[in-house]
Formats: C-alpha cells, sequence, structure tokens
C-alpha cells in the first residue's frame, strides 16, 4: 500500500497589512482636543473636594508657590492637606499661621542649602543675610463664602510673612 | 503599436515615525492636561509708603476706595473720603457694573499714573461679587477698548488698564 503523504507546498509569506485608518482618525482628534485644552501655566492645582472657583476674566497664568484652600464647609487646606477649620471667631487661624510658617522655614532652608552648596557660605549667615522669597500665596476659596473667611486667610498669611496673593479663579468664557 | 500600461503601484506612506511622535505627544499632553483653565488675579497686602514732600505738594493721593457692602457699592475719593459714586445692587442684575467702569474710566483719565485702588468689603459680601468687582475695577470694559492719552514725551498713547493694583485695606 503506498503511504499517503501530504505534501504541502509552502506558501509564500504575505505581510500583514493592519489598516490604522480608524486609529488614526481617533488620534488626530484626541490630539486637537488636548492640544485646545493645553494650559502652559506653571501652575498645576489639584482642588480639593467641595470648592467652586468663582469666574474671572483675567487671563494671567498661575505660578506655583504655598497653595491655601478653603472649601464650602470651611475647611483650610494647605498645599491639599487639612489643617483646620475657618469658623474661630478669631481673625488670626493659628493652624493656618503654623502651617505657613513651617512651610515658610523648610523653603528658607532649602535655598540657604541651596546657596551654600553654590557659593560655599555657611547655611547660618545666608539664612540670615537673604532676603525673604516666599511671600506669595496662592489663595483657591469656594465662590459661596464670604468675605470674612477671605479676610482671616489674608490676614493670618499676612502675619506668616507671604504679602503677596493670588486669587485662583477659572477663566470665563462668555 | 500597442504599449502595456504597466498597474500603478499605490504609494504607502510610512507612517510609523509619525504615529510613534503623535503617540509621544498625546501621553505628555495627556499628562499635563487641566480640564478647568486656571487663572490668578493678584493683590497685595497693605503696605505703608511714606511720600517725600516733593510729592506731596504736587498733588494730593487719589486715594481711590472702593466701599463693598451686600446691597452697595461706594466709590470715594481723596483722604476725606468724598463719595465720587454710590450704587444699590439689584435683586437680579447684580451691581450696576457698567456705571462703576465708566466712573472708573473718568477718574483714570484724570490720573493716568495712578494703578491702585482699595476694596473695603464687608465681612458679609460673597466672595464671587469681590472676584467680579476687581474684574470690573482692573480693565476698560463695557465697549469701550482703550484710554488715550498724552505720555510724558508728547505722544498719543493707549492703555486699557485701569486699577491693577487692588489693595484690601481691612486685612491687617
Amino acid at each position: 500500500m503506498k503511504r499517503k503523504t501530504f505534501s504541502r507546498a509552502k506558501k509564500k509569506k504575505i505581510p500583514l497589512e493592519l489598516d490604522i485608518t480608524s486609529l488614526m482618525d481617533i488620534l488626530v482628534i484626541l490630539l486637537v482636543f488636548l492640544l485646545k485644552n493645553f494650559n502652559a501655566a506653571d501652575l498645576t492645582l489639584d482642588l480639593v473636594k467641595g470648592i467652586t472657583l468663582p469666574t474671572s476674566t483675567s487671563r494671567n497664568l498661575g505660578t506655583n508657590s504655598v497653595n491655601i484652600m478653603v472649601n464650602k464647609q470651611k475647611e483650610i487646606y494647605v498645599d491639599n492637606k487639612l489643617i483646620g477649620n475657618a469658623n474661630h471667631k478669631s481673625e488670626e487661624l493659628a493652624d493656618l499661621f503654623k502651617a505657613l510658617t513651617d512651610k515658610k522655614e523648610k523653603y528658607d532652608m532649602k535655598m540657604a542649602i541651596k546657596e551654600e552648596q553654590k557659593t560655599g557660605r555657611d547655611v547660618a549667615s545666608v539664612k540670615d543675610h537673604r532676603p525673604l522669597t516666599l511671600t506669595k500665596a496662592n489663595i483657591a476659596i469656594d465662590q459661596n463664602l464670604h468675605y470674612e473667611v477671605l479676610r482671616k486667610i489674608m490676614h493670618t498669611a499676612s502675619l506668616a510673612g507671604f504679602h503677596q496673593f493670588k486669587f485662583i479663579v477659572q477663566g470665563d468664557y462668555q | 503599436m500597442k504599449f502595456k500600461r504597466k498597474p500603478k503601484e499605490l504609494l504607502r506612506p510610512n507612517l510609523i515615525p509619525i504615529l510613534d511622535a503623535v503617540f509621544i505627544f498625546i501621553f505628555f499632553l495627556l499628562m499635563t492636561a487641566q480640564f478647568i483653565d486656571i487663572y490668578e488675579l493678584a493683590s497685595d497686602a497693605p503696605a505703608v509708603t511714606i511720600l517725600n514732600k516733593k510729592q506731596e505738594k504736587d498733588k494730593d493721593p487719589l486715594n481711590l476706595v472702593l466701599l463693598i457692602k451686600q446691597n452697595s457699592i461706594t466709590l470715594t475719593s481723596g483722604l476725606d473720603m468724598n463719595v465720587i459714586r454710590s450704587m444699590k445692587k439689584e435683586q437680579k442684575k447684580g451691581y450696576n457694573l457698567a456705571k462703576l467702569n465708566a466712573a472708573l474710566i473718568d477718574i483714570k483719565r484724570d490720573n493716568i499714573k495712578e494703578s491702585s485702588i482699595i476694596f473695603k468689603p464687608d465681612s458679609n459680601v460673597p466672595y464671587s461679587d469681590i472676584i467680579v468687582l476687581m474684574d470690573v475695577v482692573r480693565k476698560v470694559d463695557f465697549g469701550l477698548d482703550t484710554i488715550s492719552y498724552i505720555n510724558e514725551n508728547g505722544e498719543n498713547s493707549t492703555t486699557e488698564e485701569l486699577f491693577n493694583n487692588i489693595i484690601f485695606e481691612t486685612i491687617i
């Protein structure tokens, strides 16, 4: 009996061609959408829950600094960390003051060490002679709160050495 | 004599490098995307400045103050706080911003170098109202584009800025 052999002729391999037209369409749409939303601001703010920013016609781009946020419940956050609330009767908010002075001290020390590495002067003398540089505070407050809260925040911040306030607002496209 | 036409070969551009670039670009944009457009409005804490004698003789300080109450706003100037304009807040329309802007344009024309205004809001004024008023005092708005004036060199010049330096009086 003759043995049946399966002799298969070797097929030529044809390179697989993927139709990427639809993928390209999606990518182009996504690219246009993302480009339109691109904000060149140095400031990236991760808003805490319960804050609706007021709208403004301002087009000044924000810069990074200490971020103070107050939500509807009057809870105060410094750089996204809950530090207390603004329900106190007194004008000075002790928790905020402490948090801001800590931030300032840390920043000053960091800058002094950098300066020391650059110039070779010791940290203590650099820190004493260098003008304080962290004087700006970004303030993001819920639009429904009253001026009383803003006043307390600004008052406390200025006592802690921050005398430039940047109110964070969202763009108004009317 | 008939020539046999060669079938045209379909030209296929190599899209791989451009796709690579687009992918990287998309990742970069996705990582930096912020879906709320955030801007800032600046204000400084009040500071004491000492006027020298020459400045004092030349002109009285403008001392422009905006008193903001829940139901009205009052614009005053001078050390005696002379009332320039007072406006009530309407229930539906809110503050009359066009009127305030017009009053500020008139003041700016007479005091072109001045750029400061003091805000004195009451405790119960909503923060959103303060931001609206800050917008109005900062720039020429409501139909008028710019303010024309003659600068120090005697040339015609224009500006669209009103009182950019906003100071809150009651914070210290």
